[in-house]
């Protein structure tokens, strides 16, 4: 099934978290990196919805072998030190988080933004890549 | 006199193989099987020697000097640079072109695809190029209601191919009313517009049933390798006729609705029927106007009915008539709280 050509789409893939506010929604995959699909909803926990980035530091995990591959680009979020400041509690933001290309094979991987989180932080544990669920995008 | 458009496509086809140098003196049979290839139908030989005499007479602006050739069995033109594809329009022509032109400008820049807007540019320019500006009215004289930076109208065109090749799409979707995000496959059936707003309707995977999502909540799409699902229970004409606007409330099968419009507004109810459905079931002395309508509900049902609530009341079902009240209700507190 594997092209090495090819891109392949897991769209809503089986995942744990304990993350409120954001939805892991697609992975795509291709020989030049494994980019993630996020969206998040601003909550009124915070004045005015808060802010979001990502921490330069968040990696993906891929299992059972625990290489750790690190962020390598964003897309519609900060990434580091600067903040995309919410203007309302009812804002949303999708967004796409890009990681080196993984080997497409059925796997499961994480997707840690810090270690031990407080919560706060975007984690997924225990995604599953089942080859048999992904589809070949044109 | 007016061309019908498959004469006037043999007409063409018969001028094409007169102007052939490659093939000249084509025979009758040649016309024939030339016409009959390229317009799919059959043809006489009576038909052909008409379509001869009429290109002789002038129809198409300047008689066209068709000559048989006993020699070569065969037709020729007796001028070998004429083609009545030379023949210059006549004013009236010259006019309705530059008036389609128009209309069609209209209807391109954002509206429909960019193979449209280079297309109807190229008409333009070819039109102002070989026959000069229009004299009169300079600016255009047809102006439509047209979408200028909707979010999300980017996709139009990509959903277009989708539907037309096929194919079935991923995309993200937003819910205003929910305020969560879902990562759909949708097998597009169709575009709809209401009131200036696009929508895409499809099978989707994850709801396993025909569903509706406003294109402006739809995120990066993608074109998918695989096979297209058609549910057979999808009917287009419940979409195109029965409902009015494009979200179905839950459980409400197509009904009469019955309302009453007071005088300042039945004119206007009159003069632009809010569906095809509409009739006019009774005028009162003072001008006040009772309508049915006969239509799937829809949340843009009750939005058009409220907002013309000062003027208009439903008659029945009841359901409609709770919902409006609720409606007036929440606007009346919105007034306090926010106003």
């Amino acid at each position: 099934m594997s092209d090495s050509s090819a891109k392949y789409l897991f769209s809503a893939p089986v995942h744990k978290t304990t993350c409120t506010y954001v939805q892991l929604l697609r992975i795509i995959m291709d020989k030049e990196h494994t980019r993630i699909d996020l969206g998040y909803q601003a909550t009124d926990y915070y004045d005015k919805g808060g802010w979001v980035r990502m921490s330069e530091k968040t990696y993906i995990r891929v299992l059972p072998d625990d290489d750790k591959l690190t962020i390598t680009g964003t897309e519609n979020i900060p990434k580091g030190n600067t903040k995309y400041e919410f203007k309302t509690t009812k804002d949303w933001l999708y967004f796409s988080l890009y990681f080196p290309p993984i080997p497409f094979k059925t796997c499961k991987i994480e997707l840690i933004e810090k270690e031990n989180s407080d919560g706060t932080d975007f984690n997924f544990y225990d995604i599953q890549l089942r080859i048999s669920e992904a589809i070949k995008l044109l | 006199m007016p061309l019908n458009k498959l004469a006037y496509a043999r007409y063409n086809i018969i001028d094409d193989c007169l102007t052939n140098k490659r093939r000249k003196y084509p025979s009758m049979e040649d016309l024939i099987t030339t016409c009959e290839e390229k317009l799919q139908k059959q043809f006489s030989i009576s038909q052909l020697q008409k379509d001869i005499k009429v290109m002789k007479e002038g129809i198409m602006g300047s008689p066209a000097p068709i000559k048989f050739s006993k020699s070569h069995n065969g037709y020729y033109y007796d001028d070998p640079d004429f083609s009545i594809k030379r023949v210059p329009l006549n004013s009236d022509e010259l006019e309705a072109l530059h008036q389609a032109a128009d209309l069609m400008k209209v209807f391109s820049g954002t509206r429909v695809s960019q193979y449209f807007n280079d297309a109807v540019h190229k008409i333009d320019t070819a039109l102002k190029v070989d026959y000069g500006q229009p004299q009169k009215n300079h600016y255009p004289i047809i102006d439509i209601e047209r979408p200028s930076a909707h979010k999300g109208f980017q996709y139009f065109e990509f959903f277009t191919e989708a539907a037309q090749n096929r194919n079935p799409v991923s995309f993200v979707h937003y819910s205003y009313d929910k305020r969560q995000f879902s990562a759909v496959i949708l097998h597009t059936y169709m575009l709809k517009e209401f009131h200036n707003r696009w929508y895409v309707i499809g099978y989707s995977e994850k709801h396993k049933e025909v569903r509706t999502f406003g294109i402006d909540r739809i995120y990066d799409p993608l074109m998918l390798n695989r096979q297209f699902t058609e549910d057979k229970k999808f009917d287009p004409d419940y979409f195109l006729k029965d409902l009015y606007g494009v979200l179905p409330l839950k459980g409400r099968k197509k009904q009469r609705i019955d309302f009453r419009v007071n005088p300042r507004l039945s004119n206007y109810f009159i003069a632009n029927p809010m569906h095809h459905s509409q009739r006019i079931i009774k005028y009162h002395e003072y001008g006040t106007v009772d309508f049915r309508i006969e239509v799937v509900p829809t949340l843009e049902l009750l939005n058009d009915f409220f907002m013309h609530s000062t003027k208009l009341v439903v008659l029945n079902p009841d359901w409609i008539k709770e919902e409006i009240k609720m409606m007036n209700k929440t606007a009346a507190n919105n007034e306090r709280l926010f106003g």
